[in-house]
């Protein structure tokens, strides 16, 4: 459902002028795997991501999302994604419910539509308590959900998420994690970036690393394990950034 | 364009906004209360400082008068306490040398107060007298100063006065109102020594009074004033309710990280960038309508004093304001709120956090409000080429409009080119917000 061809992105800044933050990237991710997308701080993680969900024009190549170029129809491609990053807040004077009604309407729903898909994740998620009350008063777990819940709100079949455990405590993060799994079991195409590596070998199906902006490696997580002879990802990911052989 | 979009933004920037605290105090606690209070605060003080001075006794030391004078002075009913020369001269030697360096002056001037010390002394050791409440003020009468065959213009008596010093300065009026009576009766008594009639010695001092009267309409008299501060305070208004929506809405997303959310649904930039120039667009006229009313209700309570005690124009704001003049200035004001919001949006969307943008509006308030003091300079007339120049031509439009009376015709050719010349600025600062929102740049600066 996703696939990305020969991606660039160039960025300019005073120490390094003009370089590629994500250069010629080529992958697939069909509906149904996770693609987990791994790399060092710097590599193009978030870059790329964001290329993905329109809020960044690709310098040159383009990919294609649940059927839509993102060069040719951003809208449409915008519309059938869900995007939450580590960094993604909420408007704090707003109460949980009107930011779902917000997004929700924003994806082209009526109002009706958005409160089924409301009484849903309140229960899915557990959030009945907590929704009528401003956003500044919640507590990490509690916005975390209502990200969750704002990302979900339209049912896309692509999601990205860019280190979407950033800052999180254990029992939160694992919510993440079960959100990820339960998207995968729905179908959806799902790209993250993390760097937890045990998260990653929890959920993802593909791996590519990314070093300065190129794919270094892209396999299975399944390959890459029989390939290096471990099962730990931490010490697969280590060897593939050295450039290690097995 | 999405018109769905547009108001879903609107409406939920405008939601948001209306619950921040900071937006609602400068948007409507500023004009409402804060100014009323201010200016009910500064003239009531004001009014209780003069009453009070008024009632209490001024002390001034009194040199060489006559024994009348004196008791001219002390039975005067503006309430005046001669001080005797030993109280004056032990409160000079009782100041602290350190803070009345002019106290040395003193031995000088005890032997001989009228020319024992040179004019340049003399004033310091009597600032020194006054500040260090000697006296409120010192009445200096020459020995020769009356009956005596010189020149007139010569002879003077001298009040020395600190008119920074709001006690001396009241003194000082009473003394020169006794000085001024008494003055005149010795005319008056020197006349009939002459010879003269009662009749005739009238006649002879004060041969005509005269009089005037102001013709200028009502409108004209309250425009003048609230024709000069208007364009000021309502230009500062605008900047002021739209300041905080302008951040809010742009560097405080990104400093959020809510920008990203909007960014990654499917808004897009022009709907978005439309829905909040159209919330920061309200607030600033929302600001406008608010303040005016109150600085209307505050005027209409008299709180507006002008004028010197005792001159003949103590005025108090009578607002006899022609309403078709609100209207126009209100008109005026659609575009102007709309250029303004424009660039503060347009500038604070280059600011990473609301710190950072608050930093890079200062100057632009200053842009601002610096050519909209144009309308304080007298003699200033908006021309066909001032309607062009940017926040001034407002100021002379609102200017114009407040100081037409009733029944006279609006200026509507100049006008009409300060609304048309404002709204095409308002459209291409429009546009320069929406192309920042378009700019990676601008959006994702790191
Ligand atoms: N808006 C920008 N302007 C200039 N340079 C940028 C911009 N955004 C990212 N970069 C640079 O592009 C490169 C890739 O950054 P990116 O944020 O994509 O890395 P990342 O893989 O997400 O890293 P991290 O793991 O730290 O999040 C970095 O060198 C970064 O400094
Ligand atoms: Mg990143």
């Amino acid at each position: 459902m996703i696939e990305v061809r020969a991606l660039t992105k160039s960025f300019r800044d005073k120490k390094r002028g003009t370089f590629r933050a994500v250069d010629e990237l080529s992958f697939d991710c069909p509906g149904g795997p996770v693609f987990g997308l791994l790399g060092l701080n710097g590599a193009g993680k978030t870059t790329t991501l964001r290329v993905l969900a329109t809020m960044l024009k690709p310098d040159s190549g383009t990919a294609k999302l649940a059927g839509f170029d993102l060069l040719d129809d951003p809208e449409s491609v915008r519309r059938k994604i869900g995007f939450l990053t580590g960094n993604t807040g909420l408007y704090l004077r707003l109460t949980g419910r009107e930011i779902l009604h917000y997004f929700g309407q924003l994806e082209g729903m009526t109002r009706k539509a958005v409160d089924a898909r409301i009484t849903i994740f309140s229960q899915l998620l557990d959030m009945e308590s907590f929704l009528d009350t401003r956003v500044d008063k919640y507590s990490t777990g509690m916005k975390q959900k209502v990200s969750i819940a704002r990302t979900l709100i339209h049912d896309p079949p692509v999601l990205i998420l860019d280190e979407p455990t950033l800052g999180l405590d254990v029992v939160t993060s694992r919510a993440i994690v079960e959100f990820i799994r339960a998207a995968k079991t729905d179908g959806k195409a799902v790209i993250f970036s993390t760097h937890h590596m045990h998260e990653a070998a929890r959920l993802c199906d593909t791996i590519g690393v990314i070093h300065e902006g190129r794919m270094k490696r892209l396999a299975t997580l399944a390959d890459l394990k029989r390939e290096y002879a471990t099962e730990d990802l931490d010490t697969i990911f280590l060897r593939i950034i050295a450039d290690g052989r097995p | 364009m999405n018109l769905r979009q547009v108001k879903l933004v609107y409406c939920k920037e405008l939601k948001d906004i209306l619950r921040d605290r900071r937006t609602l105090r400068l948007m409507i606690l500023v004009p409402v209360v804060l100014y009323p209070l201010m200016s009910i605060g500064i003239s009531s003080l004001m009014m209780s400082m003069i009453k009070k001075q008024e009632g209490k006794a001024a002390p001034i030391l009194v040199l060489g008068a006559s024994s009348e004078l004196r008791a001219a002075l002390e039975s005067s009913e503006r309430k005046i306490e001669l001080v005797p020369m030993d109280v004056f001269i032990a409160t000079v030697e009782a100041l602290d040398p350190e803070e009345y360096p002019a106290r040395i002056h003193l031995d000088a001037w005890r032997a001989d107060p009228y020319s024992g010390l040179s004019d340049s002394v003399q004033t310091r050791f009597y600032y020194a007298c006054v500040k260090g409440r000697a006296a409120d003020c010192i009445l200096e009468i020459p020995p020769n100063l009356i009956g005596s065959a010189e020149d007139p213009d010569s002879l003077h008596a001298r009040i020395f006065y600190d008119e920074q010093e709001f006690r001396s300065d009241a003194a000082e009026s009473k003394v020169r109102a006794v000085l001024r009576d008494w003055r005149d009766t010795l005319s008056m008594t020197m006349l009939r020594e002459a010879g003269m009639d009662d009749g005739a010695a009238r006649r002879a001092f004060k041969p005509f009074w005269i009089s005037n009267r102001d013709v200028a309409p009502a409108e004209k008299k309250t425009g003048f004033m609230l024709a000069m501060m208007l364009p000021y305070m309502i230009i500062l208004m605008v900047m002021l309710g739209a300041m905080y929506p302008a951040i809010e809405l742009t560097a405080g997303e990104k400093e959020r990280g809510t920008l990203e959310t909007i960014l990654a649904s499917p808004a897009g930039r022009t709907e978005i960038t439309l829905g909040k120039f159209l919330c920061v667009f309200t607030a600033a006229i929302a600001t406008v309508i608010l303040g005016s009313f109150s600085m209307t209700f505050t005027s209409s309570l008299g709180m507006f004093q002008f004028g010197n005690e005792g001159s003949a124009d103590v005025g108090t704001f009578n607002l006899a304001v022609n309403p078709s003049s609100l209207i126009v200035v209100v008109l005026l004001m659609l575009p102007t709120g709309a250029l303004l919001s424009a660039l503060l949006l347009s500038i604070s969307v280059m600011a990473r956090s609301f710190k950072e943008a608050q930093g890079y509006i200062t100057p632009l308030m200053f842009l601002v409000i610096i050519p909209s003091m144009i309308a304080f300079m007298p003699g200033i007339e908006l021309t066909a080429g001032l309607a062009w120049v940017p926040v001034a031509n407002i100021a002379l439009g609102v200017k114009a409009a407040m100081l037409t009376a009733k029944g006279e015709a609006f200026p509507w050719a100049v006008l009409g080119m300060v609304f048309l010349s404002t709204m095409i600025y308002a459209s291409f600062a429009l546009f320069l917000v929406r192309q920042m929102f378009n700019k990676e740049s601008v959006l994702f600066r790191t």
